[in-house]
């Protein structure tokens, strides 16, 4: 767009004087950046960029994003934050961090929702919009000095500039060049390279269908054709950029009438022979469930995807939580075994949909992939992919089907069988969720039904089988051992590489494939003297009121490994609506280390 | 090529079905290449192959080579058989590489329109005889050494009708001193679109002994029509012709009777008098009389009222016989 | 119509020459009730499958739960037997992704008008190029004498044995008032030539065709359609050579109006109750957008989209 102003260095901007200055230069570790504005401001934008260029030049990057609930919240209220929080390193980032080093603010009131979050390192750097302390309104000028009052409480160093008077030196309306004055502002602190982000800006205005996420490409080379869904927050942030570019891949998104429907159409593809999938949050996955069933029961294979978000019900639409885990294995009424999976980076968001396509096809079976809000809305580089011809889907084989061949021909002892697909001669039958013999013929005896059964699980323990014991982050002993799953990834490591500086035996295990729970668990548990998840759902911790040991509800994974190992695995779990905080989690390692344990 | 931008207008109209070619080819490539690495018989090769379909992300996690027992291959691949996929895939791949040019012909003066567009069409039946090849590798009876070779040309003629449904329609550039459409009735069946660009001089209604109840016949100076006649679902031939030739459209959706179905736009004033194209002035004018005897209503027929009666006339309908009539008297020994 | 899903295999003239037989249609005998009118529509889909020599293979037909959507289980062809009220959705997926396929979707009043009365409206809308059969016998009958949303009004059933509490729904006015509905017909079972003919005519249309097939149940709810059997006089044929004609059935029924097809608000009008069941096609339009062919994408080969995805990721390298 050409109007954007090109973002200067605040040489001509901020304080004049000031910038003229001779600069110190201070070489970082790291650093953690927020933007924080009123909705529609465009701090969010301001932070992607900055957070991509920053990538660009070699950092290593993670952002979040700061979201309110509504599209158009109130002006100039706590609720109505929303921005970036931009983590940068000189080494690879892994997470958002603990607090952030550095606040541009637009206004106090959204500043305030950070600091009463905890998000701000005591000493943090605070750019500040200073034109509401001299507004015209007395009850904004009230506001402002009730804020700074509440502020002061922390030692922040703020720096008060006139953003809106700077900007419109430039140009008219300041609401739409705020956030690119803030983007100079950032990339004069930080020496940011200014070519790269005219490249990036110009690239975000040319036009808005040329702004992709990279998860979203991913889908793409899953090779799938079809993404049915049904809008829902954050699920829409992956399918918005793909509906975007995946007819120029030779794919179509459907937007269906309802989340059943979007996973019926997903179906009724994979039926047909071209491996489709659904994409949705915890409410559309609640409403899947009858189809996964169905699909399990006929043996279609099917990619849906849960980006999951704070629950149950509505629940936090656009925060991160992970507490789909059980029902997305045992959402299913009946024995419904299939594939769960869950990424655990942005980059395996991209490669995971390849693996799960293929894993659904070879055992003709649902995969369900979980994804977070974390995921999906972030910005992480990571190492190019090298796309291969073989990562698509191949087109159904129509061949005629030959003699004798069942729709179910089992393996007897794998539970296995070969796909048939309409258009095939010879291999007609019809699919049917009731159950069905070899032939696909409906049956209610005993021995149908319980043949049935064994074959689908069946497919299960062969494909656990397949799966490689996962590797211990740290010493493969001690006396505790984390073990997480999902986007907590980078927080959990990053919090038990400080425990083992300060001399702690922690280590940590994370999973991907959920179910069937990888190979090995309960001989690696056993090395050590502690076990404990960590997740982003909520447990009862084991002090609250009425809450014994034995009535004391876990953590998700928590549950699943007791159940599976046997291994009296304990959690610390939050939902605190945005991602860990390392420290966070290293306060849980320090709390929960068990008695005796050597330091 | 004179005709070059004009060819390019005509080839524009017909985005959707040389998409729909293209795709079937690019489809099937995309089979044949499937079939070819499933015809890999050692577990190494096909772990191998499992875990590049699985993605880094299983590298470490999965063991591609118990994956690879899930997967069915080709144990009894056959040299020969292979061969033939290969040989497929190339001549598939060549026609899938060569976009909309493969649509495209031109007449050299002098030659025979007739055999250019045998040929052409011959030259976009390679794509079906490959096609035929591998279906017959894939039902486990691969053609022997003495049969068809899989990358030979298919004369229309041998096409089935669902090849005649599916092949792009073909433009022929030529000089109007060329156009002996005639002899192209043979080609007119399926969903086979052929459009003359014509350049010069040509006989006022050189198509008129190709009008029959289904085939859609046009003839054209500007293109009008031309994208009502691509989205016909049946047969049909066209020809963009110079101002002082004819114009008439011959419309199949356009009603039971041939009255209803041919409108004639224009006619020349003055009669035929030159041989053009080897017709002589007598037999253009013969033509011409074609187009006006389908087109006149007899009196005695009322133009259909609100509850047509046309379904019946169906049966009646006298065109049937009329153009079998007319093509029996077309003289095609001169046209090889 | 443009199918960029096709492939050129399936031109080639394996089984061209092959012709089917009745017999070739036919799989496990119907386990329906004697008398029940689904027989009667299963015998006119397989006249149909034969007369218009579908390959079975090619074929494939999609219900949901109840009894008629055992129908797929009867014949031999390919066969979706779905989940209560959600065969829409699967058969909109597969003929979005393989347009050369015939979908043909067979559901159950309470299938279609009641669970699955969301889909109902929307597939309409999308307009796929695919046969929807609705037969409607107004109860439900697997799960044994429940009121449907189709019940006449004071029939007594298991859940409202006092009678239907509520008028029903009028699938054929419903069906009308959806904006890119393409063809709506209503026929009846007991009437073989015509229905045979309405279901021609469904298969010939270029669109969704939605049929209200009037469907007895001798075990539950005889009473609704076996007066019209009885009495012709109750019923009146729509008559157009664009809908259906059935000259056959000129001596039965003295009721006959001309309708053209093309005239919605006619057709309309003529959905509404008035004590006249209807029978004939309500409404017919070729012209409006088919889903999947507004929907067809170029295919793009395996390597075509390696390259694609090559240059999507470079604008993200670092
Ligand atoms: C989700 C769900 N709800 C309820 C049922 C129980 N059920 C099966 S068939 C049916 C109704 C059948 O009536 P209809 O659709 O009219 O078909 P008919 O049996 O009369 O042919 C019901 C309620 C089910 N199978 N699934």
């Amino acid at each position: 767009m050409t109007t954007a102003p090109s973002p200067s260095p605040p040489a001509s901007a901020a304080a004049p004087s000031e910038a003229r200055r001779e600069r110190t230069v201070l070489s970082l570790p790291e650093h953690t950046v927020e933007i924080v504005s009123d909705p529609g401001e465009g701090a969010q934008k301001c932070g992607q960029i900055f957070g991509r260029v920053s990538a660009k030049m070699g950092n290593g990057v993670w952002t979040v994003e700061i979201i309110p609930a509504e599209i158009q919240p109130p002006a100039r209220q706590p609720s109505s934050a929303s921005g970036n929080r931009v983590r940068i390193g000189t080494g690879p980032v892994t997470n958002w961090g603990d607090h952030a080093n550095l606040v541009v603010a637009f206004n106090e009131q959204v500043l305030l929702h950070r600091h009463r979050l905890d998000a701000l390192a005591k000493d943090a750097i605070i750019l500040i919009e200073n034109m509401w302390a001299t507004h015209d309104d007395p009850d904004i000028r009230q506001a402002w000095t009730d804020a700074m009052e509440e502020l002061g409480s922390a030692s922040y160093q703020f720096v008060p500039v006139p953003m809106e008077e700077e900007c419109l030196a430039v140009i008219d309306n300041p609401r739409r060049g705020k956030n690119m004055f803030a983007l100079g502002l950032l990339a004069w602190i930080y020496s940011r390279d200014l070519e790269k982000i005219k490249g990036l800006i110009a690239q975000e205005f040319r036009k808005k269908a040329e702004a992709i996420y990279d998860t979203n490409v991913t889908l793409i080379a899953a090779g799938m054709e079809l993404c049915a869904m049904y809008p829902i927050t954050p699920a829409t942030s992956a399918s918005h950029h793909l509906s975007d570019i995946f007819e120029r891949f030779g794919g179509v998104v459907h937007q269906a009438e309802d989340e059943i429907a979007a996973v019926g159409v997903a179906l009724g593809a994979s039926f047909a022979g071209k491996v489709a999938f659904t994409i949705t949050s915890g409410p559309g996955l609640a409403l899947k469930t009858e189809f996964i069933g169905l699909a399990i029961m006929t043996e279609t294979p099917l990619v849906v995807v849960d980006v999951q978000r704070g629950g149950p019900s509505t629940g936090l639409p656009t925060k991160v939580e992970q507490g789909d885990l059980l029902a997305a294995i045992f959402g299913q009424p009946g024995d419904a075994p299939h594939v769960v999976l869950a990424p655990a980076t942005m980059e395996e968001c991209f490669l995971c949909m390849t693996t799960a396509r293929r894993v659904a096809e070879a055992l003709r079976t649902v995969v369900i992939v979980l994804s977070d809000a974390n995921l999906a809305t972030g910005v992480q580089p990571f190492p190019r992919p090298d796309p291969s011809e073989q990562w698509f889907a191949q087109p159904p084989d129509l061949a005629p089907v030959r003699e004798g061949l069942r729709p179910y021909d089992w393996d007897p002892q794998r539970g296995v069988s070969p796909r048939v697909v309409p258009g095939q001669p010879g291999g007609m039958f019809t699919a049917t969720g009731l159950s069905h013999d070899e032939w696909s013929h409906v049956g209610y005896t005993p021995d149908v039904h319980e043949r049935g059964c064994r074959m689908r699980s069946r497919k299960l323990a062969v494909f656990q089988q397949m799966l490689k014991p996962p590797v211990v982050n740290g010493e493969p002993t001690g006396d505790l051992l984390v073990v997480g799953w999902g986007s907590t990834l980078g927080a959990i490591e990053e919090a038990v590489g400080r425990a083992r500086q300060e001399g702690l035996a922690v280590s940590s295990l994370h999973l991907r494939f959920l179910s069937p729970l990888e190979p090995g668990l309960a001989e690696i548990f056993r090395r050590f003297r502690k076990v404990m998840t960590i997740e982003i759902n909520y447990s009862d911790d084991p002090g609250d009121p009425f809450v014994t040991a034995e009535n004391r509800r876990r953590g998700q994974l928590a549950w699943l490994l007791r159940a599976q190992t046997l291994v009296d695995v304990d959690c610390w779990t939050r939902v605190p609506g945005e991602p860990l905080r390392p420290g966070q989690i290293l306060q849980a390692i320090h709390d929960s280390m068990p008695q005796g344990a050597s330091r | 090529m004179p005709s070059e931008g004009r060819v390019d207008q005509v080839l524009a109209g017909f985005r959707g079905p040389l998409g729909a070619f293209r795709s079937a080819l690019v489809n099937t490539t995309d089979e044949v290449r499937a079939m070819l690495r499933s015809r890999q018989s050692t577990l190494g090769s096909r772990a191998a192959r499992v875990s590049a379909e699985l993605g880094p992300l299983a590298a470490g996690r999965i063991d591609p080579e118990r994956f690879a027992t899930l997967v069915l291959d080709h144990h009894d691949a056959d040299p020969a058989a292979t061969r033939i996929l290969e040989d497929a895939l190339g001549v598939l791949t060549e026609l899938a590489d060569r976009g909309d040019r493969l649509a495209v012909v031109e007449v050299p003066a002098g030659a025979s329109l007739y055999e250019v567009v045998a040929r052409a069409l011959a030259e976009i039946g390679r794509a079906f005889n490959a096609a035929r090849a591998i279906v017959e590798v894939r039902a486990g009876r691969p053609r022997g050494g003495d049969g068809d070779p899989v990358v030979g040309p298919l004369p229309f003629a041998r096409w089935t009708r669902s090849e005649r449904r599916l092949a792009p329609p073909l433009v022929v550039a030529l000089a109007g001193g060329d156009l002996r459409a005639a002899a192209l009735a043979e080609f007119l069946d399926g969903r086979q679109k052929i459009v003359l660009v014509v350049e010069g001089e040509c006989a006022p209604a050189p198509l008129a002994r190709l009008v029959a109840p289904g085939t859609f016949v046009l003839q054209t100076a500007d293109a009008a029509g031309l994208d009502r006649f691509a989205a016909w679902e049946g047969p049909g031939i066209a020809a963009l012709v110079p101002e002082s030739a004819a114009r008439f459209v011959h419309d199949p959706a356009a009603g039971a009777a041939s009255w209803d179905r041919l409108t004639i736009a224009h006619t020349p004033d003055k009669p035929p008098r030159r041989t053009v194209a080897g017709l002589s002035a007598a037999q253009q004018a013969e033509e011409l009389e074609i187009l006006r005897t389908l087109a006149a209503r007899p009196a005695a027929i009322e133009p259909p009222a609100g509850a047509p009666a046309a379904a019946e006339a169906g049966t009646a309908d006298p065109v049937d016989k009329l153009a079998a009539w007319l093509l029996s008297r077309v003289d095609l020994s001169d046209l090889g | 119509m443009t199918d960029l899903s096709c492939s050129l295999l399936s031109a080639a003239p394996d089984d061209e020459e092959r012709e089917w037989t009745l017999a070739d249609y036919e799989a496990a005998a119907a386990r329906w009730c004697p008398g029940c009118g689904d027989h009667a529509i299963l015998t006119g889909v397989e006249r149909l499958l034969e007369a218009e020599q579908l390959p079975p293979e090619q074929t494939v037909f999609v219900s949901g739960i109840g009894c008629a959507s055992r129908f797929p289980h009867y014949l031999h062809t390919y066969g979706f037997h779905g989940i209560h009220g959600r065969a829409l959705p699967i058969a909109t997926g597969i003929k979005l992704r393989r347009p050369e396929l015939h979908v043909f979707v067979v559901m159950g009043d309470g299938d279609c008008c009641s669970i699955g009365a969301g889909h109902w409206i929307h597939a309409v809308r999308y307009n796929l190029d695919i046969v929807a059969l609705l037969l409607d016998n107004g109860v439900y009958g697997l799960t044994k004498n429940q009121t449907s949303p189709t019940s006449p009004k004071g029939i007594p059933s298991n859940t409202q044995p006092r009678g239907a509490i509520l008028p029903p729904i009028n699938p054929i006015a419903a069906t009308l008032g959806v904006t890119n509905a393409s063809f709506v017909a209503q026929t009846g079972d007991w009437l073989p030539a015509h229905l045979y003919a309405t279901l021609q005519a469904a298969f010939h249309h270029h669109g969704l065709a939605f049929v209200r097939v009037l469907q007895r149940c001798p075990q539950y709810t005889p009473a609704i359609y076996d007066v019209a059997m009885r009495d012709p006089d109750l019923v009146e044929l729509l008559v157009h050579p664009n809908g259906v004609v059935v000259p056959e059935l000129d001596r039965l029924f003295k009721h006959k109006r001309p309708h053209d097809p093309a005239d919605l608000d006619a057709a309309r009008h003529l959905a509404e109750p008035d004590g006249k069941i209807r029978l004939g096609v309500f409404y017919r339009n070729e012209t409006c957008p088919v889903y999947e062919e507004t929907r067809a994408v170029a295919a793009r080969s395996a390597s075509e989209k390696v390259a694609l995805l090559g240059a999507e990721l470079d604008r993200y390298a670092v």
